[in-house]
């Protein structure tokens, strides 16, 4: 359990970090009116960095909570609860990549994607898979 | 020439439920001794889930039986 806690709390420190950092990017761009950025739309970045900052550091409020109550740390080790959210996410992983590829598909092929837009969209959709290649390599070696 | 196929299914019944009660014990406070949730204990008695071989050696030591006092296992052979 104490192995548990410590690998949250890293995790919520991570996510803080990382929120902090959206956070301070979207202040500099709010000072500078995006400048030094070129986004084709310098008066809302700040708005996109700062809410996505806000809610990588609700997520490690959340998951720091975690770690201070007692029966959801029960949960978080619970074997039953681990295969139930490990069934859920292979089938969930599944119906989200199914359907951000066809999305994404027929996005651009009926013009409503720009070019870095379908970029982006499709770097999120081979680094989830590669990730799932990978923890099932690393997983297959180690189980 | 005939192939023959040995289809396993297996039948696993829990007495934890009956166990429980006998001792005069909550779900919850079985639960919280063997740190799992009350709905994992549930789950068990009503033979929705199976527990790991560790989870079944914390109840039986918890209860100072052995394992297959509490689990019973039984093969059913099929052959086709």
């Amino acid at each position: 359990m104490n192995k548990t806690k410590k690998m949250l709390r890293k995790m919520a420190l991570l996510l803080a970090c990382g929120g902090g950092l959206l956070i301070a990017a979207a202040i500099v761009f709010f000072l500078t009116k995006g400048r030094f950025a070129g986004f084709p739309r310098p008066d809302l970045a700040p708005v996109g960095f700062a809410i996505a900052g806000v809610i990588y550091v609700i997520g490690a409020a959340s998951v720091y909570l975690v770690t201070q109550d007692h029966s959801a740390l029960t949960e978080v080790h619970d074997e039953r609860a681990k295969t139930i959210e490990a069934k859920s996410g292979m089938i969930g992983f599944g119906v989200q990549t199914l359907l951000l590829f066809t999305g994404i598909i027929l996005l651009i092929f009926t013009g409503y994607l720009n070019v870095v837009s379908a970029f982006c969209l499709f770097a999120v959709l081979i680094v989830s898979v590669l990730v799932f290649v990978g923890a099932r390599i690393y997983f297959n070696s180690v189980i | 020439m005939q192939a023959l196929t040995v289809c396993l299914s297996y039948f696993m019944e829990s007495k934890l439920d009956k166990l429980r009660k006998q001792r005069g014990i909550k779900q919850e406070d079985l639960a919280n001794a063997l740190a799992v949730s009350r709905q994992t204990i549930g789950s068990l008695e009503n033979g929705r889930y199976n527990p790991s071989i560790i989870l079944a050696f914390k109840i039986a030591r918890y209860f100072g039986v052995r394992i297959e006092d509490i689990f019973i296992f039984e093969e059913e052979d099929e052959d086709e």
